[in-house]
């Protein structure tokens, strides 16, 4: 870890998981690229999860969902002769997952937000105001504060939240905002959250 | 934006909830893991795998009564070829002897529709399964792990579906 790591706060959670991740992931590509077939089951195992959270903040339905993260994986094999470094991995699959995500979200004239989605998944304990006020699991409450979001918000910090390092130039380009909002967005998003979570456990 | 002190609510603090939030709410489907590793199995290997076309299957497949005991069949690249010959053990069963040329020994990978087998060609380039069902097969040839030590190296073969 670097003194001038651009993600604030304290070096834990996100930083130290997504370490890890990043870590398992070029040591299990390298293996693979050196002649261990099997080390890509391990690369597939590492980092099929968080791909699978950074399509869905585009707002794909779970087949579509798949599909791109399967497309991912094949890109990978048949382009793995072009990824010099191999500690770029992970970079590499969730730039190409955002990339595909992006494209089939622009294709689909069908896309579900994927907020509405989220919520029918969780609809026998949708949150409502006195569900809020009874809540006594952080992660109610956190969902509610969450889905007062805008849906741009939702989706920025669901993306960022999942990578280590994210290309906000791409992911400008890919929300349709200009690129220098992208940080101060990010920040306001999370102010946002974290007032109405400041908000709403205050009132427990 | 200040930095946090207090972990409760630091940036790092509600991304890590966020994420497991996230997992929670909306996780990946149970078999997403194993598609994507049977779409790299068959698919992956577009590009490192040479594609070995049937060029001689002689005899009607076996198993037909009163036809034949045993076919050959012959794939190859044109640089390469596997030769195998198909004999029936009957209720269902067959053996199968296989012949790498010029002689190499990969690793051999039967695919079935329910099943797959490997073995292990001998330097000599012969391998054999003594007793698999009949059926849909596709075969895979690779190097063994540890018999390659770069990229370019693991060049691997494999034939489309045919009939044992």
């Amino acid at each position: 870890m670097t003194d001038n790591d651009s993600v604030r706060g304290r070096p834990d959670g996100q930083r130290a998981e997504s370490h890890v991740i990043w870590d398992d992931s070029a040591a299990a590509f390298s293996r693979w690229l050196s002649g261990e077939p099997g080390a890509m089951d391990e690369l597939v195992h590492t980092m099929t999860p968080v791909l699978w959270q950074v399509v869905r903040a585009y707002g794909l339905s779970q087949d579509q969902a798949q599909d791109v993260v399967q497309t991912t994986w094949l890109t990978l094999v048949q382009r793995s002769g072009s990824i010099v470094d191999p500690h770029a991995i992970a970079a590499w699959l969730l730039t190409t997952t955002r990339r595909e995500a992006w494209r089939v979200s622009k294709r689909s004239a069908s896309s579900i937000p994927v907020s509405d989605e989220v919520l029918e998944a969780v609809t026998e304990d949708e949150v409502s105001a006195e569900d809020v006020a009874i809540a006594r699991d952080g992660e109610s409450r956190l969902w509610a504060c969450v889905r007062r979001q805008s849906e741009r918000c939702q989706r920025l910090l669901r993306i960022v939240a999942f990578e280590q390092r994210p290309d906000y130039a791409k992911i400008a380009k890919e929300l349709e905002m200009p690129v220098g909002s992208i940080g101060p967005t990010r920040g306001r998003c999370l102010s946002k959250l974290r007032e109405a979570l400041e908000l709403m456990e205050g009132t427990r | 934006m200040t930095i946090r002190d207090d972990a409760h609510l630091s940036d790092e603090n509600l991304f890590s909830r966020l994420r497991a939030l996230w997992r929670r709410r909306d996780p990946m489907p149970a078999e997403l893991v194993d598609n994507v590793l049977v779409a790299l199995a068959t698919h992956d290997l577009g590009t490192e795998y040479a594609m070995l076309t049937m060029l001689v299957s002689s005899g009607a497949p076996v198993g037909v009564r009163g036809v034949s005991d045993a076919q050959v069949l012959e794939f190859s690249d044109g640089t390469r070829s596997i030769m195998l010959r198909v004999s029936d053990l009957g209720d269902g069963r067959r053996r199968v002897d296989g012949w790498i040329a010029p002689a190499a020994p990969l690793s051999v990978r039967l695919d079935q529709d329910l099943d797959d087998f490997t073995t292990a060609a001998s330097t000599e380039g012969r391998f054999d399964f003594a007793d698999i069902p009949a059926g849909r097969t596709r075969m895979w040839l690779q190097p063994e792990v540890g018999q390659v030590d770069s990229t370019a190296a693991r060049q691997g073969f494999t034939t489309g579906y045919f009939t044992v």
